[in-house]
């Protein structure tokens, strides 16, 4: 037996080929660039939906800016057409004057107590705030599931 | 197999080459990130920031400002700036036919603008237009055009215009709210609760990224106030006040005050000439001071008023005193005398006040002295400015003695009004004590502020007792034997018990005083009703009046006035509240 010989011989018969070895790291670079892509695919998902949010929470913004300018435009109308001189010459229009003391009768209610209103200055109405029912945390998307499954669960009750 | 092993060592050798590559590129990132040098890091930083944020401040809304009943005095609305980005623009010669009648340029200017500059580059920006209305903003908004650049820029409202323009004072500035401030009136005295705070804050053009604030936590818009005035007495303080000055040849001007005497809250206050709110012209702001707290006058002979109330708690006189009436005497110097400069007897206390000689109060002060009416002047708030929540007040001129220009002449003529100076507010404030039980409480003008959803209101504070309650009453009673008994004033209002008193201030020239001319006086009442339970005071001053004498031309005026406002604060005759007093009942409970 040459010596050639005895060595083959003397190799274990269970030594992989090399091709196996290269298939199995080829594979598992496979493997970590699919899950690299899955988890690029979502990352892009989320931060293209986070971006709509976002340019449609700016649009909403926006709007309601200029809803309350709006609304204070229209404030500003409305008192002008309801200013004293504005009102007095429309009266005086229509024909009214201001009544004097010598046309002013007085009618006294036996037992009744007159007591003059006291007016009490009121806040003028403010844009409230609109409460913020979930946020962008775990809990908060686990809630919202939760809502969402109480509230088909209701109207399935429901029928 | 010698190929394979080949392959093999030259494979490693491609990767160990590869390897180090990146090695080398991961570590220049590394010191990129980690240690770069520090100018080069900010200047990229700073790159950066240019190119993804914008720092901006944001504007509080500035309060607004009502009368006692709600009624909106001062407001805010916007009107827009227009500019355009021209590189985004496409269709320029569409957008130039579109947005010319607009913007009130021509077409082909417009067109122009839209060109690209002599090097083939845009500006970024160009201003169109710096002030439209929101109708105009609106209709840009609505033509969508690429590029288009609509900014708001807030505006001040007075929807009452020049009825209540001196009490509430204006806004203005510069563009934009952030360089524009309030001045006069309530306006510049509250400006710091109107304003507001503002932020600034660092926003970033990704979405996604937080802004940043870099100063106040959040916006906080300015507080709102609720003044004392009543936009209806206002108007018919104005109106009383105008249709006078219509009639009036001479008349140059004038001034109704309007005040509840129990809290000193002004209800109206009305001045000519007028102040028109957003008119900025040098002739027009000549009258954006309030008169009524910031031009002084010599007030003559209500302030008699005072003498009287003073003389009574000095202790020194009472209604039995009297003197003998020369009709003019010599006193330190100049001649004391009478407005008919003839002798009235003998007459007591009250007579001299009803009568108004000035014989009599010079001799009444010359028995008091000095040393104890003037702090007793000072008491009654003269010499000193009242407080009042309002921009632009004057302190009035009380010369005292030590002072260069005392002398007991000037003393003696103190007494009837003439060489002291006093504002027609501090003139009624003072009157008010006698009026309030001999209590003088702090003149105000804001009733409450509300910030956000909290009112706080303003609780009356009372600041002096000049005199005590016995004097107030006797010196009311006399005040309605002025209007009663008195020959000379043409007042009457039957059904009300009303304290008052005329006066008239002669107007020195520069060649010296012209008595009894035509336009040649101040004339002035004031008054309280109903005198046992007052619940409104006034004053009204006419500046040079035709008719000279405020008995003839102030008293009659008074009379129209009271005649109307009795209906509008619903004060029924003496009578009918007694009825309804003793059915215990309260008709003056706390709105005035």
């Amino acid at each position: 037996m040459s010596s050639d010989e005895s060595r083959f011989l003397a190799r274990p018969h269970t030594v992989q080929q090399p091709w196996r070895n290269q298939r199995r790291f080829v594979a598992t670079l496979g493997l970590i660039g699919v899950v690299s892509l899955i988890i690029a695919a979502l990352y892009l998902f989320q931060t293209s939906r986070s971006t709509i949010s976002a340019r449609e929470l700016a649009e909403m913004n926006d709007y309601r800016a200029r809803l309350e300018r709006d609304n204070e435009r229209v404030r500003a109308e409305i008192a002008s057409l309801q200013s004293l001189p504005r009102v007095m010459t429309r009266a005086a229009e229509m024909g009214f004057r201001p009544a004097d003391s010598d046309e002013i009768q007085y009618i006294i209610v036996d037992g009744y107590r007159y007591n003059r209103p006291i007016v009490t200055p009121t806040p003028s109405p403010t844009a409230q705030t609109a409460e913020q029912i979930y946020d962008e945390t775990l809990g908060g998307w686990l809630r919202k599931q939760w809502d969402g499954l109480k509230q088909q669960l209701d109207s399935w009750r429901s029928g | 197999m010698i190929r394979d092993e080949t392959l093999s060592r030259r494979l490693t050798l491609v990767g160990v080459v590869l390897i180090g590559i990146s090695l080398v590129l991961l570590v220049r990132l590394l010191s990129f990130q980690f240690r770069m040098n520090p100018e080069i890091k900010q200047a990229l930083a700073d790159q950066a920031k240019h190119r993804y944020q914008q720092t901006v401040e944001v504007l509080p809304k500035r309060g607004q400002i009502f009368d006692r009943n709600g009624h909106l005095l001062a407001t805010n609305s916007f009107e827009y700036r227009i500019g355009i980005s021209p590189n985004q623009v496409v269709d320029r010669q569409g957008v130039a036919f579109a947005l010319a009648p607009l913007v009130g340029l021509p077409e082909n200017r417009l067109y122009n603008l839209l060109q690209p500059n002599a090097d083939g580059t845009f500006p970024p920006y160009v201003l169109l237009v710096s002030r439209v209305s929101a109708e105009v903003g609106q209709a840009i908004a609505d033509l969508d055009v690429p590029g288009i650049i609509i900014e708001p820029l807030p505006i001040r409202i007075y929807p009452q215009g020049e009825l209540t323009a001196q009490i509430v004072g204006f806004f203005a500035g510069s563009d934009g709210a952030r360089s524009s401030r309030g001045y006069y009136g309530v306006e510049g005295y509250y400006q710091t609760l109107l304003a507001g705070q503002s932020k600034r804050v660092t926003r970033s053009n990704i979405p996604l990224l937080e802004e940043s604030q870099t100063q106040a936590t959040r916006v906080r818009d300015g507080m709102d106030l609720i003044l004392t005035i009543d936009r209806d007495l206002q108007y018919l303080a104005q109106e009383v006040l105008e249709g006078f000055l219509a009639k009036d040849p001479t008349a140059t001007g004038g001034t109704i005050l309007i005040m509840n005497p129990r809290n000193n809250e002004i209800l109206a206050m009305a001045n000519y000439p007028y102040f028109q709110p957003g008119d900025l012209s040098e002739e027009n702001m000549k009258y954006a001071r309030n008169q009524a707290v910031a031009d002084v006058y010599e007030p003559g002979s209500i302030f008699k008023v005072v003498t009287m109330a003073l003389a009574l708690d000095a202790g020194k006189h009472d209604l039995d005193w009297s003197y003998y009436d020369p009709g003019c005497f010599e006193a330190g110097g100049v001649a004391i005398c009478n407005w008919d400069r003839s002798s009235h007897g003998n007459p007591d206390f009250a007579q001299v006040f009803i009568d108004s000689l000035n014989t009599g109060t010079a001799t009444i002060y010359k028995e008091i002295g000095p040393y104890t009416v003037y702090p007793k002047l000072r008491e009654f708030g003269i010499g000193s400015p009242t407080g009042v929540d309002l921009e632009g007040e004057s302190p009035g001129i009380l010369v005292e003695p030590g002072d260069s220009l005392w002398s007991e002449a000037q003393f003696l003529n103190n007494s009837y009004g003439q060489g002291v100076s006093v504002t027609p507010l501090q003139m009624l404030t003072a009157a008010n004590a006698i009026a309030n039980d001999g209590l003088i409480m702090q003149p105000h003008i804001v009733k409450a502020r509300i910030d956000g959803g909290q009112v706080i209101e303003t609780q009356p504070a009372a600041t002096h007792r000049p005199i005590s309650e016995e004097a107030a009453h006797k010196a009311r009673d006399i005040m309605v034997r002025v209007l009663r008994e008195s020959k000379e004033i043409e007042f009457e209002f039957p059904g009300y018990t009303i304290a008052g008193k005329t006066g008239t201030a002669e107007i020195p020239a520069p060649y010296g005083y012209e008595p009894f001319a035509p336009g040649n006086s101040i004339a002035s009442f004031l008054a309280f009703l109903p005198a046992d339970d007052p619940v409104v005071s006034i004053l009204i001053k006419l500046d040079r009046p035709w008719g000279y004498w405020g008995s003839m031309t102030a008293a009659p005026l008074a009379q129209e006035l009271l005649e109307r406002l009795v209906v509008l604060m619903e004060i029924p005759p003496d009578d009918l509240r007694y009825q309804l007093v003793a059915q215990g009942g309260n008709p003056f409970a706390r709105e005035y």
